[in-house]
């Protein structure tokens, strides 16, 4: 969440009030008081406003969903089918298919995390475990489609984008590192619909 | 005795396993991530059937014609294992050979058949 405010203006004499945040179950690992995280709260909108009213910074047109701590409970359902595929053991397709790497595992749940906190109108995706050890996540409509799948360094992203006639389609391809914030102009190109391959 | 090496006809199906966990069900196909590996084990129809290829852990089993894998730029290469090899015996067992980038393996997943999958 803090790379999302990386660009923004400085705000003097700000300390944000001692609390952290678990990014797993999405609840404060420490309660603040009230008036304190009031402020907080009020800070963080203003920078918000400022940054969505810029216009000289492109932003996604996928609404902001209110930074409420119970709207995560959508996600559960989706952190264990990612605990399932955690758990394959070697041999899991029946012949020789590795287990799944500890950290694909973890990028998955930091991607997931960082674009259903962006996108207010969240969908879930499908999420697969891979024969090289990775995992994909991945979104099918019927004009589109899109995958993100973690191996070794980094995410390799595929774009499909499908014509009238069901033959036509083009794709596109990306690589890029493992931070998940490179993965949102792409989840970006394919909510938006927009007509250009982001560049990595 | 071991089973002979066959030519394919271009028209023959092939049948794929699909594992539970990458069956997309919602969407009623395979994860292109099915499609990864450069000799893709398949079984022909000729000495397979759906109820020989599935197995506890499948969520499908699809169909591929021999020709459409050609056009995918893949290799169709009859692979029999003979009883006392890993996985054998099978004679019905056969490679799709090739390189498979992503754009092949989304093609791959759009083109197949759904011949069973679980209820």
């Amino acid at each position: 969440m803090s790379s999302l405010f990386a660009n923004l203006p400085p705000v003097r004499d700000f300390r944000p009030p001692s609390a952290s945040f678990n990014d797993r179950s999405g609840v404060f690992a420490s309660a603040p008081k009230q008036d304190t995280l009031s402020d907080f709260l009020e800070q963080q909108l203003r920078l918000l406003f400022q940054y969505w009213a810029s216009p000289h910074i492109s932003k996604p047109q996928f609404g902001l969903r209110p930074w409420n701590l119970e709207n995560r409970d959508f996600l559960f359902p989706l952190f264990q089918k990612i605990e399932d595929i955690a758990g394959l053991e070697s041999g899991w397709d029946g012949t020789d298919a590795p287990e799944i790497d500890p950290q694909a595992i973890e990028h998955c749940r930091r991607a997931l995390n960082l674009l259903s906190w962006l996108d207010s109108n969240f969908v879930s995706p499908e999420i697969v475990p891979t024969f090289s050890r990775g995992v994909q996540i991945e979104w099918h409509t019927p004009e589109r489609s899109l995958e993100f799948e973690y191996c070794s360094n980094g995410w390799s992203i595929l774009g499909v984008m499908l014509g009238r006639d069901p033959a036509t389609r083009s794709y596109f391809n990306a690589e890029v590192a493992a931070d998940p914030v490179k993965l949102v102009p792409f989840y970006r190109w394919f909510v938006n619909r927009e007509l250009v391959w982001p560049s990595p | 005795m071991a089973f002979p090496i066959e030519e394919i006809p271009s028209e023959s199906l092939l049948l794929l396993r699909v594992h539970k966990k990458m069956f997309l069900a919602q969407h009623n196909r395979p994860s292109s991530a099915c499609f990864r590996h450069y000799e893709l084990s398949t079984n022909w129809i000729k000495y397979s059937s759906v109820e020989h290829t599935r197995n506890e852990d499948s969520g499908a089993v699809v169909s591929v014609v021999s020709a459409q894998c050609i056009v995918l730029g893949q290799e169709v290469v009859h692979a029999p294992i003979n009883e006392g090899q890993e996985f054998g015996p099978n004679q019905a067992h056969t490679h799709v050979v090739g390189e498979k980038p992503k754009e092949v393996r989304d093609q791959f997943a759009r083109l197949v058949k759904v011949e069973w999958r679980l209820p």
